[in-house]
Parts: structure tokens; sequence; C-alpha cells
């Protein structure tokens, strides 16, 4: 039986001990006098949040996949046993082996969110890992970073060795074979990560110099050696159906957040709404097949005795064989016994039928996502959703049993005027008409129609057509909070609407690390210094602290935020090539303030560039 | 058909609640593809249930918990299946069938017995003298604090059986859902008289059997029946 890093009075003192002791079912023991590479993955959140994302699941499967390398697992650890280990100099440690992470090979860290940049200087420093890749040496793992905030990964770079930019199935076995190479030949760490630079995908910071104009914007980044790639291009999965799948996801003792098995149906997303960042990223749409879809199914039940499954992708209504893959998964389901949870699908009969199936349509609720209040500020945002199409799709729900209706807006977005916020109360208001025009009195058993609102900020991320876009302030945000509430207050239903809104400060500080550029990790280090950390976490997020270390750092917050940037400015993400180019973005950031809409990848091409990769579902 | 499962868990799952445990377990057969029984709904859950919740910290020789099958077709490899499909730590020894009329796991548990190792080697000579103590003493009082206030109550009327024997104390006591008794509690009362307070880190608790009652004699939760494999 393994001994644990932690002894028994620290695990018995401590909440949720589960979270660190590891053993659990397909988690993958070797033994590591036959391992040349050992990978420690890293989710640099609570281990319930870090268990419930997929990504990390899949590179662990496929690591432990090789016979040379044993790749474990480590999440943040808690804030008392954060406590516990400082105090007692107790080294991060690895589930699996509990091993110190300081003696791995390869410290991976998925980067989901920007709110968790202060968890990553958490886990060097507990490792005994110098921040600054500058001062790192051979004792040191090499530490990598990818996942969606990769795609700017400059606020953060100085804390990297390397970033993998892309999707992780495809070049890390030339990276490992690498590393086996430069060591064996005893290879210097700088040496390493030049060879490192050369394969595609690969991004080391310390290889590319910035220089800025006086205004703080980007005058020049360039290569340190002339070998070194100027841009760094996405990697993708050519064919989904022939990609490394985990279908024995480790399963945690403890309830993760998202406590379920996970079928990835596709990547990447027809449609061109103008705020999301994961539409873009992960283009060209490239789709899993049915009958491979289906295998999965059967092994993920089989492999995990899971009591529910879900599936998951930006937009499954979009998956061209849906209707079969959820008929076959309600009749497999059914038979086992396994809840299925739906992905919010568009609102139709057919969707309708699913969910009464495998529902209790008394307890769900419908899900819209109109993000904007008025149809004008939807064709700004390309939000192919329409007013009709919101009251048709909830006509018939009506129709169905169904009372609860759930809906997302953004505030904050480009060009949006008073009569936008106002549009989103108007758009409750009508909700509730329908319904009461729907079901007559006699029908309605004293249920009452339910509809919640809720607003989240926009924030303009990297590789949109609203990376242009101006970010507005705390207290502009707090105003359209109070604006949206005072129009839902006005309208004739408001007793049946409910309101919620999210933070406005974390929002603004995502904005500044969304689009942030190298100056901001000082701003980071210092803030992590003076106590910041968890920043995800409402209980541990001090705004005051974050304040004053820009303070300090002479940084301001809206040179990232609301500063008006000029289209031919350099940004600091832009030597990655994610496939779609900047000179379509552009093109849609000037059709959003035309209110001009494009037609999605299956309507017509709009040319974005991904093409360029030549596996695009729709593309030419 | 009701069938009754033993089963052992050691090791660093000691740290895993009961709850966990038990929802683990339920994946376990599910994956193991027992015809199990489930109950109607929209989320239907398995007709299992535990016989002793074991508590966070403790590992145990032998524990119980009753499943409801709808067939008994291919039962001669229930075991091996069910064992494929646990985790470090987790075994299952035996699976025996429970007669119809048979009370529940959970109604059916009346005593305990538990085994602790001190991790303070020079606690032994203090141990067998204390529990020379205990068992000739008549009344060995333990308080202990509940919302109606201080509970009085005579650890000898609890504890049906006491020895020590290198430095580690065997212990059976009174598990009944009424008259539970910790085995801190009578820690507690052991080692008061001589000033020494022992947290939960300081020994290894391990459970070694789980009883019932049958004709006012405590036998192990599978006496009795037969086993199937
Ligand atoms: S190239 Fe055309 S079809 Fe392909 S992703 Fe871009 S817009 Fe869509």
């Amino acid at each position: 039986m393994r001994s644990l890093a932690l002894n028994d009075e620290i695990l018995l003192k401590i909440d949720k001990p589960a979270r660190y002791i590891g053993g659990e079912k397909n988690s993958v023991m070797k033994d590591k006098t036959d391992i040349a590479v050992r990978f420690v993955m890293c989710f640099p959140d609570l281990y319930e949040i870090g268990m419930s994302h997929l990504g990390i699941q899949i590179l662990y499967g496929m690591f432990n996949s090789y016979e040379d390398t044993w790749c474990e697992r480590v999440y943040s650890p808690g804030m008392d046993l954060d406590a516990i280990m400082r105090e007692k100099h107790i080294p991060l440690f690895a589930l699996e082996s509990q091993d110190p992470v300081k003696d791995f090979d390869f410290l991976g860290i998925t980067l989901q969110y920007e709110m968790c940049y202060t968890n990553i200087l958490q886990i060097l420093d507990l490792s005994g890992i110098p921040f600054s890749a500058s001062e790192r040496t051979w004792e040191d793992p090499i530490v990598i970073g990818g996942g969606p905030c990769s795609y700017n990964p400059e606020p953060i770079a100085e804390f990297f060795d390397l970033f993998y930019i892309g999707e992780g199935e495809t070049r890390y076995r030339e990276l490992l074979d690498l590393y086996k190479k430069d060591r064996s030949n005893g290879v210097s760490r700088e040496g390493f990560l030049h060879h490192a630079s050369l394969i595609p995908g690969i991004y080391v910071p310390s290889l590319y110099n910035v220089s800025y104009n006086e205004d703080g914007t980007i005058a020049s980044f360039d290569p340190v050696y002339e070998d070194v790639p100027r841009t760094v291009k996405k990697q993708i999965v050519e064919d989904l159906s022939d990609s490394f799948y985990p279908t024995k996801p480790v399963l945690p003792f403890i309830k993760a957040t998202q406590d379920r098995l996970v079928l990835e149906i596709m990547r990447g997303c027809i449609r061109g709404c103008r705020f999301c960042q994961a539409g873009q990223l992960y283009r060209p749409i490239r789709e899993r097949s049915l009958e491979t879809l289906k295998q999965y199914a059967k092994e993920l039940i089989a492999n995990t005795g899971h009591e529910e499954i879900c599936l998951s992708s930006l937009s499954s209504s979009d998956y061209t064989e849906l209707e079969e893959l959820l008929l076959f998964l309600i009749d497999e389901c059914e038979a086992k016994k396994i809840n299925i949870s739906l992905p919010s699908l568009r609102i139709d009969q057919f969707s309708l039928d699913v969910m009464n199936k495998v529902q209790d349509v008394k307890k769900s609720s419908l899900t819209f996502a109109p993000e904007a209040g008025s149809q004008r500020l939807r064709n700004v945002i390309n939000k192919g959703l329409t007013e009709e199409d919101i009251l048709a799709g909830a006509k018939l729900a009506f129709e169905g049993g169904w009372n609860k209706v759930k809906l997302y807006f953004m505030l904050g977005l480009p060009t949006e005027t008073e009569e936008d916020i106002r549009g989103i109360g108007l758009l409750c208001n009508e909700i509730c008409k329908t319904y009461f025009d729907t079901v007559p009195k006699e029908k309605r058993n004293g249920q009452k129609i339910q509809v919640t609102a809720s607003t989240s900020f926009f924030i303009p991320k990297p590789f949109t057509a609203f990376q242009w876009a101006s970010m507005y302030t705390e207290s502009d945000f707090r105003e359209k909070a109070y604006q949206t509430r005072l129009g839902i207050m006005d309208t004739l239903n408001q007793r049946s609407i409910k309101y919620n809104w999210h933070d406005t400060d974390v929002s603004v500080l995502e904005g500044v690390f969304a689009r942030g550029d190298r100056k901001i990790s000082a701003v980071i280090k210092l803030a992590y210094e003076s106590g910041c950390i968890f920043d995800a976490w409402n209980e541990t997020f001090h705004y005051d602290l974050w304040l004053k270390a820009f303070e300090e750092c002479n940084s301001s917050i809206e040179f990232y935020t609301t500063r008006k940037r000029e289209d031919d400015e350099i940004f600091p993400w832009d030597f990655i090539d994610i496939g779609v180019s900047k000179a379509f973005l552009l093109r849609e950031w000037h059709n959003a303030l035309n209110e001009k809409v494009s037609p999605n990848c299956r309507m017509q091409c709009q040319g974005c560039g991904a093409a360029s990769y030549g596996v695009g579902l729709y593309c030419p | 058909m009701k069938l009754r499962v033993r089963f052992s868990k050691f090791g660093p799952i000691k740290f895993i609640g009961h709850l966990d445990t038990m929802r683990f377990v339920q994946k376990a057969i599910k994956a193991a593809g027992i015809p199990v029984k489930y109950t109607e709904g929209f989320s239907p859950h398995q007709v299992l249930s535990f016989a002793f919740p074991l508590g966070v910290g403790m590992e145990s020789e032998s524990e119980y918990f009753d499943i409801e099958v709808v067939s008994m077709e291919g039962s001669e490899a229930f075991k091996e299946s069910l064992n494929r499909e646990m985790c470090e730590g987790l075994a299952v020894l035996d699976i025996y069938e429970l007669p119809k009329k048979a009370k529940g796991a959970m109604a059916s548990v009346s005593a305990a017995s538990y085994r602790i190792r001190f991790h303070e080697e020079g606690l032994a000579g203090i141990l067998e003298e204390a529990v020379c103590k205990f068992q000739g003493a008549k009344e060995v009082k333990s308080y202990k604090e509940t919302k109606t206030g201080i509970k009085e109550r005579n650890l000898k009327d609890a504890v049906y059986q006491i020895e020590s024997e290198d430095g580690e104390l065997f212990f059976m006591c009174d598990a009944s859902s009424g008259g539970n008794l910790k085995p801190s509690a009578l820690l507690e009362g052991l080692f008061t008289p001589y000033g020494i307070v022992l947290n939960a880190w300081d020994y290894d608790l391990i459970r070694t059997e789980v009883y019932k009652t049958e004709e006012e004699n405590y036998v192990p939760l599978c006496e009795g029946l037969k086993r199937v494999q």
C-alpha cells in the first residue's frame, strides 16, 4: 500500500482529506524505476474543480498510455492545508506517488480561467520552484502551460518555461522524446528550451523580446534567435474519431463539481458570436463520428459504473447526428439506469421530447442565452437568436408542461444603450405573457411561471472580433445592473421575474488579465505576495489588495480595460496563429459596429482562415 | 433476492467517509454488472444498505452491506467481478445469500469489536494496568456532552469483552442504534485516570467484526448465512 505525504494528524484535521490521498479508481500507478519521464499535471484550483475537467483526463490517459512516461496529478491545496504546509515545510506532492512536485521532469499547468493566476504561484511556491523561469535549473521541472488562457500567455509568461498552444493530443510525444534525447546528451536547460521552440505549437517566452511604444502599446515582438519561429501555430487534432479518448477516467471519491461522465462530441463551433473566444479558438469545426461516440459511451459506463453522463461541446444542437446519438443514449441509459444530463439544446419539438424523457418536467427549466436584450444588439454580437425564436420555443415548452425559464444576458457589450438594457426586462415580460396566453388558468394546477434572468459583464477576449472593444469600469457595470433591475421592475409581470448578476470587481480584473501583456506579471507576483490567492472564490477575493498591487507597480487598469484600441495596434497575442486571421476578426469588428450580421459556417463560409487546417467540416 | 456482502477497508482509503465509500461501492456494483435492483423514478438508485458506518480514519477487517438483485445468474462470479471494480484498500471478502425474512444489515447490528494499536510504545505498561483495573471495576463512568446536557454512562455495561496484548487493545462493545459506544469514549475511560489524553491520530483504530444477536449470543453478521462463493 502507498504511504502518504501527509501524516494522520494533518489528514484528520483538514477539510476533505480525500483531496490529497490519491488512490482513486482508474488512477495510474507505475514503477518509477521503469520510467524515463515523470510528468505531473496540475489544475490550479481545488481538487473538486480540477477533477471535473475533461482536458486533464485526456492528457493523463494519453501520457500514461506511453510506456516510458508516468503522469500524475496535483491540485491547489485548500487554505487550511496551505497554512500547515508552510508552517511545517512540507513540499507540494503529486497524488499518485505522493512524491514532491520538484522531483518531476515536467509540471504541466492547465489554464482554464484567468482568475487562477495567483494559484499558479502558490503551486510553484509550495513546490519550491522559483517563480521566474529564468531562475530555474535542471533541479526544477520544466513548467509548461496549456489550455484556453495560453492563447494570451503574456501576463504569466515569466512564470513558465514553455506553453503548448493548441490541442494536447498532437505534439507532446515529440516534446517528450526531445527531452529524453537532450537530457541523455547533457544538453543545458536553455539548449533544451531552444530545441523545444522549434516544435510546432511550442512557445518559449524567454526566446522572444518585446519592446514598447511610449504609450505602453507593443512596438515589436521578435524572436531572440533566427531559427525561432516568428509565429506559433495552434496545433489541432485532425481526426477526432482517431484521437486518444479517456474512456477510463479517474473516479474521484468525493463529489466533483461536475460529477458525471463526459462525452465530447465535437470541437469548434459554426456560430460566429463575436464575443465568444472558444468559438474562434477551436475552429475549424470537427465532429466525432456517431459510431465512435456510441463505443465511448459504452466503455465509459462499463469502466466507471457512473450514474450520470453528459454531452460536451460548444453547441450540441449543431452536431449533425444529434438525434441518433440522443436516441441511442436514452436507450442505453434507461437499460443501465443512468441519468443523462442534457446540454443546453436549442428549444424545439425534438429537444423538448428528449427532455421530457430524461428529466422531471416539473423540476427542470428551459434555458435561453439571448445574451443581449434587443435585436439591434443581438445583431451587433452576431447572436442568431431572435425574439420570435425564443417566444415560439417557450410556447412549445409551456404547452409541454414546463414553467421555469432561465435567460442569460451580458451587460456592457459594445454599442450598448439604455434601450438595449431595458430590452432585457421587456423580453422577460413577453415570456411571462406567452405563458399566460398559452396555459389557461384551469390548466396551471397552482403552478406559476418563473423567469430567471442572469447577467454577466462582458469581457473582451483575445482572438474575438471584440478584441478591439473597450471595457467598462466597475461603476459603469454597477449602474448597468441597476438599470437592468429597474427595467425588470417596470414590467407588468415583474413578480414572476427573478434577477441575478455577477460581481463587478472580479470581471474588471479578468478583463486586465485577458488582454494583458508581460508587464502584468509583476502585479500578479506582488498581489500574491500580499496575500491574493483563490481569486475565483468570493470569500478569498481581495480587490483592495489587487488595487494596491497595481498602484505599487505603477500599472494602470484602464490601459487594459477602457482604453480605445486602434485597428492596427499590435496585440500581445498576435504572435499566435490560431488559423482565424486578424483581418477576418477586424472585418467582423467593423460588421459589428455597423450592426451587420454574418451567416454561420454551415450557411456560408466567411473565409475566416481556419480552412488552412484542411479538416473543417464546412470549410471549403 | 437479497445478498449480504462482507468487505474490508484498509490504508489511505480510511480517509474516505462513509457516504463517499457508499457512493463508490454503488459505482463498483454497477461497473461489475451485478443485476442489482433499482428504485423507480427519474433518478433511480440501487437498493443497498450499509450495516454500520465506518468513521473517517478507521480501518476495518469486516464490514457489511446488503443489496437486492433481480437475478442470481452468474452469482458464482459476483465476488470476482466486484473485486475487479474495487480500488486500492477495498476488498470484497465473501458474499452470502440473505433469506427473505431476515432482518436488514442495519437493523441487525448489536455489537462491534475493535483493535487499537498505539503509536506511543511507552503506553504498553499503562494499558495493561488500565485494562486490568477496568476488568476488576464494578463501574467505570463516562461522560458525554449532548444537546440536553452531560450524559453519564457506565462503560462496564457497554463493553462486553476487553483485553490487551503486546501493547494492543482488543474489545467488543455495544453498537446498537440506541447505545453505540464510540471507541474514543472507552479510551477516555481507560486513560483519563492516568492524565493521558489521546487524539485520533495517536493510534490506529481497526474494526475487526460487526455482530448481531442470536439467541442472546453475539455472532458475526454473516453467521448462519449461506455463502454464494
Ligand atoms: S473557413 Fe469558413 S467554414 Fe471554415 S471555420 Fe472559417 S468561416 Fe467557418
